[in-house]
């Protein structure tokens, strides 16, 4: 057992390895900080829900550094976007808060961000499913050009002529208005301040879905926008009294392995997989709100933490065998080739 | 050694909260760089490089 000495809390230290790890890998793959998955777990394993947020904040900070560099070596990452939707984000943040405590003194805080809640990651998880349900339905050839082609909303919102514009080469879009980019920003922001989460499982499916960028390039632009606010929120939350800096320690050792093997996956997984897969995840965590909602937290936690440890382990699994054919074509090409 | 570490922590969190929150910052950069750089360089040697 490890013991937390500001929290003054008994936690079990492998309990936090293996869960710093599992969603480490889902966060290198998708793209998100995974507070939805860590602050409930943290709370089964005997933190106080105080400390819990703040901890896991904590950690994120740590591990988003290593994603983000990963995805820059595999050139995913859009800084210039990045950075706007991370500084942008921050203003956002604060009028969320303010939102609850407005909720909070009216009494209404709890049912309020429950629902809104429910309503985000159903809607964001099913439209996901369904995007991925009509794409495989496809053949190969119309697949190809289908993950290249813009959709309406995204050639739309590209068409607005609404000065000044702003360009991000990186991630191809061009000539937008920048008026798009700080109110998407600022949305998210909110959400991410009114919900008490990153951010990030609203940010990577905007950044598909609105501006168009390729699933890869939201994932790892998405990181980095997630390391700008959370070097803030570390400090803000440790100041505060609220990070356990052993727990988020070790947690983070466990998420800084898992986050490379995660955002290696996204080299070898076709992009509209890591959607499908981004979709269960968030239909996943809708019915862990929905079982908190219905006065179950214990079996929420279970819930994520199961599904937490199927997914990433499914992920390792794609990564093994994708790098095994790899190696078997590479073999095969080295016997096919003719002697000179 | 814990225990030490576990005093020194809560006295530098009642003595001086900014700077406690400035070493938790730093000490997540520190950790979580060292780890990732170790991990990049073993999935390396294992071949996975994530680049396709």
């Amino acid at each position: 057992m490890l013991h937390l000495p500001i929290a003054n809390a008994d936690v079990n230290g492998w309990a936090l390895l293996l869960l710093g790890f599992f969603v480490g890998v889902l966060g290198g793959f998708f793209g998100t900080g995974g507070a939805y998955i860590i602050t409930p777990s943290l709370h089964i394993f005997g933190f106080p829900m105080a400390f819990a947020i703040g901890t896991d904040i904590a950690h994120i900070f740590g591990k988003s550094i290593v994603a983000s560099f990963k995805h820059a070596l595999l050139r995913h990452v859009d800084f210039k976007l990045g950075l706007m939707m991370g500084l942008l984000g921050m203003i956002g943040v604060s009028l969320g808060k303010q939102a609850i405590l407005y909720l909070e003194k009216i009494g209404q805080v709890g049912p309020i961000v429950r629902i809104v809640y429910m309503v985000l990651l159903f809607s964001l998880g099913l439209f996901m499913l369904k995007d991925y349900y009509w794409y495989s339905r496809l053949s190969e050839i119309q697949k190809e050009s289908i993950e290249r082609k813009p959709s309406r909303v995204v050639l739309w919102i590209r068409g607005l002529r609404l000065g000044p514009y702003i360009s991000f080469p990186t991630s191809g879009v061009k000539n937008i208005s920048i008026w798009i980019v700080v109110f998407l920003s600022i949305s998210i922001g909110f959400i991410s301040g009114f919900l008490g989460v990153g951010g990030g499982f609203v940010r990577v499916p905007i950044l598909i879905y609105c501006l168009g960028l390729p699933t890869v390039m939201a994932v790892g632009t998405d990181l980095f926008a997630i390391l700008i606010t959370n070097s803030w929120g570390t400090y803000i939350y440790a100041m505060s009294g609220k990070v356990e800096i052993i727990g988020a320690l070790v947690m983070l050792v466990g998420a800084a392995v898992g986050i490379q093997i995660g955002s290696a996956a996204t080299g070898y997984v076709k992009g509209m997989k890591i959607r499908f897969y981004f979709g269960v995840t968030l239909v996943l965590a809708g019915v862990a709100v929905v079982l908190r909602h219905l006065l179950m937290p214990t079996l929420a936690g279970y819930l994520m933490l199961s599904s937490a440890a199927i997914l990433s382990s499914l992920i390792i699994f794609m990564l093994i065998r994708a790098v095994a054919e790899e190696r078997y074509r590479s073999k095969e090409e080295v016997y096919d080739k003719p002697k000179a | 050694m814990f225990e030490s570490l576990n005093e020194y922590i809560v006295a530098l969190y009642h003595l001086h909260k900014a700077q406690y929150g400035l070493i938790v910052v730093t000490l997540m950069a520190l950790v979580g760089i060292s780890v990732g750089l170790t991990t990049e360089v073993v999935l390396r040697l294992l071949g996975i490089r994530g680049e396709k």
